[in-house]
């Protein structure tokens, strides 16, 4: 039975898809059965986030439309056997596609994978609904600032009302230097303000800007990410400390530099 | 230090604000679901009056009602 999970936000522009793409490809390296469907209609980007939009024939709409079977629109990772993308429609067909129908869809991939990352939509209209209704968890993609906590505790809000297993936090884009510096709200602070439990903290890295689908094994994201994947997998609550780099003498330095560039 | 404190007070103002935003169709529907098990036990005249406030705990809610006679009868555990 595959674990249906949902990657929501409620403000666009956190880094949800992001979040989509380099948690699969953490989970699959794990040895796990992966697909992450790109429920996001119309403002569609997994395929690119991941790499293979030179490889996407078939989409959801095709499969919903029955010019293809699920199997045919699924989309192997370039380098991973055990990760796959469905992507969605180019064109925003979204109003003929019913929550019912995705939850279907969904459900078909229960016997194939161990886990379904679903890449909702941003902000909490029918397209936010209709990703929510096929998950069994929800992950709330937030960055440090105000605007997007904001949203998020809406979204978290919304999200209680589906009676999910579980709703998390991941905190995007934390910067250490920041942080220890105080200049940027602390994940402890923000776990505290939005009231749910935090699953993972990714710092704010040139590697995951640059990266294709996968990152480099030397960079903070990459044992960030692993470590998130870890928490899904065995429920455990082991947070990335991005703060570590920049406390004592020669963290001190780093973010002097950091604050002169 | 002040900065950061400023910043998480902003959001959090923000956020209870948000959160207290609660509408009329809300109100209307809790005061009419709750009058209708209040009636159940007391007499009542005029509706309850609901008044959702920030605590220090998080939020208050008082609910208040005049009762002109509590309804007699005996449950099982008398």
């Amino acid at each position: 039975m595959a674990k249906k999970i949902v990657v929501a936000s409620g403000k666009g522009g956190v880094g949800k898809t992001t979040v989509t793409v380099n948690l699969g490809v953490a989970l699959s390296s794990l040895g796990l059965r992966v697909a992450l469907v790109d429920l996001d209609f119309g403002l569609n980007n997994l395929d690119v986030v991941m790499g293979v939009e030179n490889r996407v024939v078939f989409d959801l709409l095709d499969v919903f439309e029955g010019r293809c079977r699920l199997k045919q629109a699924l989309v192997q990772s370039n380098d991973r056997k055990n990760l796959f993308i469905l992507p969605s429609g180019k064109i925003d067909f979204s109003k003929h596609i019913t929550g019912q129908n995705v939850k279907l869809l969904i459900e078909k991939m229960n016997s194939v994978f161990d886990y379904v990352i679903i890449d909702a939509p941003a902000g909490i209209d029918l397209g936010f609904h209709r990703a929510v209704s096929c998950a069994d968890e929800a992950l709330v993609v937030v960055t440090p600032n105000l605007t997007s906590l904001r949203d998020a505790d809406k979204v978290v809000s919304i999200l209680q009302s589906y009676r999910l297993d579980k709703v998390s936090l991941v905190i995007n884009r934390a910067r250490g230097d920041l942080i220890v510096n105080k200049k940027m709200i602390s994940p402890t602070d923000i776990e505290l303000l939005l009231k749910t439990n935090l699953i993972a903290i990714l710092p704010e890295e040139d590697a995951v800007f640059l990266s294709s689908g996968t990152l480099s094994k030397k960079c903070d994201s990459y044992r960030a990410y692993r470590t998130f994947a870890l928490n899904l997998k065995n429920g455990t609550k082991k947070l990335f400390d991005t703060t570590c780099k920049y406390s004592g003498f020669f963290g001190s330095i780093r973010r002097s530099i950091k604050k002169s560039v | 230090m002040k900065n950061k404190s400023r910043e998480i007070m902003r959001v959090q103002n923000v956020i209870d604000s948000d959160r207290l935003n609660v509408g009329k169709g809300f109100t209307d529907l809790f005061v009419e679901d709750f009058s209708k098990l209040v009636q159940d036990y007391f007499e009542i005249e005029k509706q309850p009056i609901l008044n959702i406030a920030k605590d220090k705990n998080g939020y208050k809610v008082e609910i208040s009602f005049y009762t002109n006679r509590v309804k007699p009868f005996n449950s099982i555990v008398d």
